[in-house]
């Protein structure tokens, strides 16, 4: 993605092409390393939340919370796939400004970031067991 | 609409991770219309939330962040600055607010200024003995002097969309920039003594500043180099942003000879998994403010908001807690988009000038980029730094406050704002 | 009794009936539609791409999310790329042309072609602010030579492209939100775009000069949802076509208002040095521009696309 920006500039001023593209290839970019990353902190439990109550929750009612928490999650997630999976089927009759190129491959980011999250928020329930907040201060030390 | 209000509030203080909130509150409503085809939305406003070129700065500048933390770059500007201001108490602090107005002609978008001081002065500063929560609420209350001063994203969108001259707006920016520079500078001299800021033990010395100047050269031109690049119309600021990368890189690599391939690796990691998490609150967001904008939600509450009065004061009061409320729930260029064309006219009714109106509309969305609960400003820092919102909040409140007050001192004072203007003949 | 029919408009400009042609539209089209229909059908609109960009409202008109919207070309293009057999340059010779062209034989089969293979119903083709003009700050165009090498922002639109290197420009593509700061700054010396545009976007206010060379006519493209069209009853469908091409009069009015106004260009002439093309300089530049764009139409959308070109060209010759 940096390079293609940077493919972008010299492009205007080297090589006089005016590769208008390289601007929407670059977002395009972007939005799938961003998606890629967000099963990955998923896992690593690094999206951000309030902990104002559950930090004055005992045990036993913070890992019931915890659990349902991720249950809702993975709802959520589950839901973004299968609509993006629709979406991406969709995306085939629709044209980007890049030549010959149709939405389906940027609209594939969606679901498949989302279908992975589903699958880290599982593996890190099965590794914490409700207990976010252990995995948090083993990953501060 | 109240059970959509119910299921944000509720999940985000029983501690639901903010992307995944606003995104279930934001299906939620959908599912409220009904049909089949308003969840494919949910879908495709996901992606298009994120579909836009002036977000693609944020990354960028992580990145940057990342390599100067990494070669040792930010460390080095970290001693020059200590050397210059070290001996006062609160000196990097101070550093962070000039640095901000600096970094205002580079980026049109607090988030950037954000990504970038949050991954590098926050750090620096936390080394030098600061707490962490006040290091992020120092880097957050600066990064509205961004937009603030010239460019700015929102006046352009603002100038178009209202008929107003950008550049009359681009010049009445730059002295509310400058006074919230001046007036945070303020709070953190007061709250020097009581927070017990760090304080170097060694005196101002000449021969340290000139020691850090040379070190840190390389650096300290950075700026120079890419805000020479913005003026002279090499690049756009968005690009700035890549330019920065391929600087910081070329030094970090081959000057400084600081970075092997492996920590290229794990800062492009680290980036991808920061821009993950912002990410997914900005697509997830844009689920919900697509609901609010569907359902006509703002202009609702805005025109509830306004029959309540027709005293001139009172209206702008109403105004300024109207963009702040709405701040708080929905992406702040969504907000002026569709607030604006509802607002400015009031504001010409009570006999604003536009292009003081426009100031005072930007500068409140701007603000409410520091409030939690949807705060751009606030995840960036948290999710960069790993410090927790609410405790951010709390460091952050005297700023806040004092930024609302210059807020209102701009509402009702208008020779602040269009004393520059005036003096370019707009 | 029922409830009344709602149909949502999103468009790309502001609500306000004598702020721009599409703002009359849909004042018109609402007013003539509530009315006529004594309230069975009420009119919603979103101004301002509210609800997205604009292919992506494109796409909610598709679906029944929303039921009615006035598109762009450039955003129209994402489901029928062939509409950019419109951009062959310098084909009109005036203003009263595009009329006759779009409300006329062509305009029919256009919108055919495009109900076959999108699947919305054409309401219409709107003015979107008149022809595009060029601008830039380095030197006033006045001959072909003068344009060569100035850098020149453009849409994203192949075609546009083509034309800008064609006559010998440099074409740059930068996203719409940055184009005022980067002619400021100087990372492209001009731009394109109509008269209106360049005056809501304070062009004027970073540009020096303005060639009113008209070489382009991008209509407004109006759909509107099949399903909900088929909803509607005899009656509220002669309604809602009549509204729209009282509303598509309307516009042009609107637009040639502005243009005369001090919002257009008598307000740019203060800040701008303007120089209208004469015909014979304006041969120049399409003979220049004329076989790269027909070469890229014929490679592009193929003989599908030569014979909608040929007949848009044929349509024009006969307005003239
Ligand atoms: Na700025
Ligand atoms: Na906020």
């Amino acid at each position: 993605m940096v390079l293609d920006i940077w493919f972008g500039i010299i492009a205007r001023y080297l090589l006089e092409l005016g590769l208008t593209w390289t601007e929407e290839l670059a977002r395009y970019l972007m939005i799938w390393a961003a998606l890629l990353a967000v099963p990955c902190a998923a896992f690593h439990r690094e999206h951000i939340g309030l902990t104002i109550i559950s930090d004055r929750l005992s045990r036993l009612p913070r890992m019931t919370l915890h659990f349902a928490l991720d249950l809702l999650g993975i709802t959520f997630f589950l839901f973004l796939f299968v609509y993006g999976l629709r979406m991406t089927a969709d995306g085939s009759n629709q044209y980007a400004m890049i030549f010959g190129m149709t939405m389906t491959l940027p609209y594939a980011s969606v679901p498949v970031a989302a279908g992975l999250t589903v699958l880290q928020i599982l593996a890190a329930m099965i590794r914490d067991g409700g207990d976010w907040h252990g995995r948090l201060r083993e990953s501060e030390q | 609409m109240i059970i959509v209000a119910i299921i944000f509030f509720g999940l985000i203080l029983v501690g639901m991770p903010i992307g995944y909130t606003l995104g279930i509150a934001g299906v939620t409503g959908l599912l409220q219309i009904g049909g089949d085809n308003f969840l494919v939305m949910a879908a495709k406003r996901f992606f298009e939330g994120l579909n836009l070129f002036t977000f693609m700065a944020m990354p960028f500048f992580i990145l940057a962040g990342e390599i100067m933390n990494r070669s040792g770059i930010t460390t080095k500007l970290a001693e020059f600055a200590d050397a210059l201001v070290g001996y006062l108490r609160g000196g990097l602090a101070h550093s962070n607010m000039v640095a901000s107005v600096l970094f205002a002609g580079m980026t049109g978008a607090a988030v950037s200024d954000a990504a970038a001081f949050g991954n590098t002065l926050v750090p620096a500063m936390v080394k030098e003995g600061y707490s962490r929560p006040f290091a992020c609420a120092v880097t957050a209350a600066g990064s509205i002097i961004g937009p603030t001063i010239p460019p700015s994203n929102l006046m352009v969108i603002y100038g178009s969309l209202m008929g107003v001259s950008i550049a009359g707006l681009f010049a009445a920016g730059i002295l509310p920039g400058l006074l919230i520079c001046l007036l945070c500078m303020a709070v953190i001299a007061a709250l020097g003594r009581r927070l017990n800021l760090p304080k170097s033990a060694a005196g101002p010395s000449l021969r340290r500043i000139i020691q850090g100047f040379r070190s840190s050269l390389l650096a300290i031109i950075m700026p120079v180099i890419i805000l020479g690049g913005i003026l002279s119309g090499i690049v756009t600021p968005t690009e700035a942003a890549a330019i920065a990368v391929a600087y910081a890189l070329f030094v970090g690599v081959v000057i400084y000879r600081a970075l092997s391939f492996d920590d290229i690796v794990q800062m492009l990691i680290r980036t991808a998994r920061i821009t993950g998490v912002v990410f997914l609150i900005i697509a997830s967001a844009s689920i919900l403010g697509w609901w609010m904008t569907f359902m006509q939600i703002p202009q609702s509450i805005a025109a509830w908001f306004l029959s309540m009065s027709s005293d001139p004061n009172v209206i702008i009061a109403l105004i300024l807690a109207l963009l702040l409320a709405v701040g708080m729930f929905m992406d702040i260029n969504a907000a002026l988009i569709i607030l604006a064309p509802v607002l400015a006219p009031l504001t010409t009714a009570i006999g604003m000038d536009p292009v003081h109106a426009g100031i005072m509309i930007i500068l409140a969305l701007n603000i409410s980029l520091m409030t939690p609960p949807v705060g751009a400003c606030l995840f960036v820092l948290s999710s960069v730094t790993g410090e927790k919102i609410e405790r951010i909040s709390m460091s952050l409140i005297p700023f806040l406050v004092t930024e609302v007050a210059i807020l209102i001192l701009i509402a009702f004072w208008s020779d602040l704002t269009l004393f520059i203007p005036r003096l370019l003949g707009f | 009794a029922y409830a009344a029919k709602v149909l949502k408009l999103g468009h790309l400009n502001k609500d306000d009936p004598f702020d721009n042609a599409t703002g009359a539209m849909t004042a018109v089209f609402k007013s003539l539609v509530e009315s006529g229909t004594n309230g069975s059908v009420t009119v919603q609109t979103f101004p301002n791409g509210q609800l997205g960009k604009d292919a992506e409202v494109l796409q909610q008109v598709k679906m029944g999310v929303v039921q009615s919207g006035i598109h762009s070309t450039g955003g129209f293009a994402s489901v029928y790329p062939m509409i950019g057999v419109l951009d062959v340059p310098f084909a009109f010779p005036n203003i009263s042309a595009t009329y006759e062209v779009f409300d006329g034989p062509f305009g029919a089969k256009l919108a055919a072609d495009i109900e076959a293979k999108t699947g919305m119903k054409v309401l219409g083709f709107g003015d979107s602010g008149g022809f595009f003009n060029f601008t830039n700050s380095r030197r006033p165009v006045k001959t072909l030579e003068d344009f060569k090498g100035l850098k020149i922002r453009t849409m994203g639109l192949d075609t546009h492209k083509k034309l800008v290197s064609s006559l010998g420009g440099q074409p740059a593509g930068i996203a719409w939100s940055e184009v005022y700061t980067a002619l400021q700054t100087g990372v492209a010396d001009g731009q394109m775009n109509p008269v209106p545009i360049i005056a809501f976007a304070k062009f004027n206010e970073v540009q020096k000069y303005l060639t009113l060379s008209g070489h382009l006519f991008t209509p407004y493209v109006w759909v509107i949802n099949a399903d909900f069209w088929n909803s509607l009853d005899a009656n509220e469908q002669s309604v809602v076509s009549y509204a729209a091409k009282s509303a598509i009069v309307a516009g042009r009015g609107i637009s040639r208002i502005i243009e005369a106004s001090d919002r257009g260009l008598p307000a740019l002439a203060r800040d701008l040095e303007v120089y209208a093309l004469p015909a014979a300089e304006k041969a120049k530049f399409q003979a220049a521009a004329l076989p790269a764009i027909k070469a890229h139409i014929e490679s592009t959308f193929g003989s599908d696309g030569v014979a909608m070109m040929n007949a848009f060209l044929d349509a024009i010759e006969q307005a003239k």
